[in-house]
């Protein structure tokens, strides 16, 4: 659910029933570019990973402020959500859709791994969540694609969303109609033990997996330095019709 | 009180890119607290470095309503004739820093400019200026020069007596025509009028005043070059109200618009076959805009 939010922001939701989740985003009527890359990072909170997760927090805030140096960073419109089961509905929106600039990184909250793995919820609603906010901005004459970072340690075993709503979502965004182009990326840190679990999640969603290694500083700092150059190239071929081809295959 | 907020946009046509021509047209906007300029232009197809000579213009224009606000506090008299003397001025310089001839600097100019008590819209050569009011209603003017020999404010420095000889010599004649369409809603067409201007008032630069009254009316003026009017399969009058029809009016509201617009015209034939530019300026009405929004 998303948190108190301002006025400057509007709430949307994707799916129906129990398997539905809220989203924010700022008001259309307070942007002003041509475009605009949507970009989510979807964080595992687990309890698994408790041992890295100060610096899991400090990957995700500089892979926030290095996109804040990106020469397209009045373009990008930015989405932070934590996932666990532990968390009321599965997903704790950080905030929603907002541009870099409005992002303060110092009121990210510390970690607090607990509970099981909403794997699935979290890519729903962070892909569904973009071609939703995608398509708003669409039908108002902006221009937008979108890039999803699921950030996970581990499989699936808690969700009410189902593999087959994902690859739905995935292939919406495939279309072009409602979104240029959308992306998807789950990485595993620390996640050699559900490699094969996660490949076949990747392969049957139509979403790329990357395997970042173990959950050391050294892999973190890199693993945001791959998010902050593949939003980079993403942004960059906004406006060419088809999705960037130059996200790097591992980190 | 009245807010001013401006945007411009041009953009190639396929007549050029597929002869490997740059855009020749060109626009530039901007607004203090209490005043606002919009400006096109459009290069001569046939000149040479004529895409130099259109943002000479358009800069020029914008640089000498600046120089008009600070001198003369936003009065509107004598407005036109200063700003083409300043812009005339300026064009002098730039030509003789850059080295530029007149071929380079054949290029129409239009801008508007407007104040907390009105303004004026001022085109010399071709183009379309439109105005639409917020209750919905259009009024917008088509001004075109006969067999396609638009006035260039260039020729004011050089070149004069060969354009007037090419008209046939007459100041009285003729040259340039205005057709006036004003449309209720945006549909439904209220009246359509032809007028026509003489040899003498079209290089004179022909002017619209905006009153206050008129001011506190309109939410949009915009001023197009002849590239409106030359979109495959669709008619001028479409095009206008299409550009027009703004979803958002944050930030680069006008470019927005007319990317999609293009878009969706080239889906449907060659889109725009010339280069095509606009400048807008939107006129926000705080006082009745902060009751609608309380709403």
């Amino acid at each position: 659910m998303p948190r108190m939010m301002d006025d400057s922001m509007t709430v949307g939701k994707v799916g129906t029933g129990v398997q539905a989740f809220q989203f924010s985003g700022m008001r259309i009527e307070r942007l002003g570019a041509t475009e605009y890359t949507l970009v989510t990072i979807a964080v595992d909170v687990t309890g698994s990973t408790l041992p890295f997760a100060d610096e899991l927090r400090k990957s995700l805030i500089t892979a926030v402020e290095s996109c804040k140096k990106s020469p397209r960073s009045a373009n990008l419109l930015l989405r932070v959500i934590l996932f666990s089961s532990s968390l009321s509905g599965g997903i704790e929106e950080i905030h929603g859709f907002k541009p870099l600039g409005e992002i303060d990184t110092n009121n990210y909250p510390q970690l607090d791994p607990m509970g099981a793995t909403p794997l699935f919820d979290a890519a729903f609603s962070a892909v569904g969540a973009t071609n939703a906010y995608a398509k708003t901005l669409m039908d108002q004459d902006f221009l937008a694609n979108g890039i999803v970072f699921v950030i996970t340690d581990g499989d699936d075993n808690v969700s009410r969303s189902t593999i087959a709503m994902v690859k739905k979502e995935i292939e919406r965004g495939a279309r072009g109609e409602e979104i240029e182009s959308l992306l998807g990326v789950v990485i595993g840190i620390n996640a050699a033990e559900f490699r094969d679990e996660l490949k076949k999640f990747t392969n049957d969603t139509g979403m790329a997996y990357i395997d970042a290694g173990e959950a050391t500083k050294g892999k973190l700092a890199k693993l945001a330095q791959f998010v902050s150059q593949s939003v980079s190239s993403q942004s960059q071929a906004l406006g060419t019709g088809g999705p960037s081809q130059n996200i790097a295959a591992k980190i | 009180m009245i807010k001013f907020h401006t945007d411009h946009y041009f953009h190639i046509g396929s007549a050029h890119y597929t002869s490997g021509k740059p855009c020749q047209d060109y626009s530039f906007s901007g607004s203090d607290e209490n005043t606002a300029c919009a400006t096109v232009s459009d290069g001569c197809s046939t000149g040479r470095h004529t895409d130099i000579g259109a943002r000479i213009l358009a800069l020029s224009t914008f640089q000498a309503t600046r120089d008009y606000t600070r001198s003369f506090k936003g009065s509107l008299d004598t407005v036109a004739s200063m700003i083409s003397s300043s812009q005339q001025q300026i064009i002098g310089m730039t030509r003789r820093v850059l080295d530029l001839g007149l071929e380079d600097m054949l290029a129409t100019s239009g801008y508007i400019y407007l104040t907390q008590r009105g303004g004026v819209v001022n085109l010399q050569g071709d183009g379309v200026v439109a105005l639409k009011y917020r209750s919905g209603g259009i009024e917008m003017s088509r001004f075109e020069w006969e067999n396609n020999i638009p006035f260039y404010p260039a020729y004011m420095g050089e070149g004069l007596d060969r354009f007037v000889a090419a008209h046939g010599g007459d100041m009285d004649a003729s040259k340039l025509s205005r057709e006036r369409i004003q449309l209720w809603d945006t549909n439904i067409e209220a009246g359509l009028s032809h007028n026509s201007f003489s040899l003498r008032e079209g290089i004179n630069g022909i002017s619209m005043p905006i009153s206050m009254a008129q001011l506190l009316q309109l939410e949009f003026v915009a001023v197009f070059t002849d590239g409106v009017t030359q979109i495959d399969g669709v008619s001028w009058q479409k095009a206008v109200v299409n550009f027009l029809a703004f979803k958002t009016v944050g930030g680069e509201f006008a470019k927005r618009r007319m990317i999609r617009g293009i878009q969706d015209y080239q889906k449907i034939g060659k889109g725009p076959v010339d280069d095509i530019a606009i400048s807008v300026i939107r006129i926000e009405n705080t006082d009745i805009e902060g009751v609608i929004s309380e709403g």
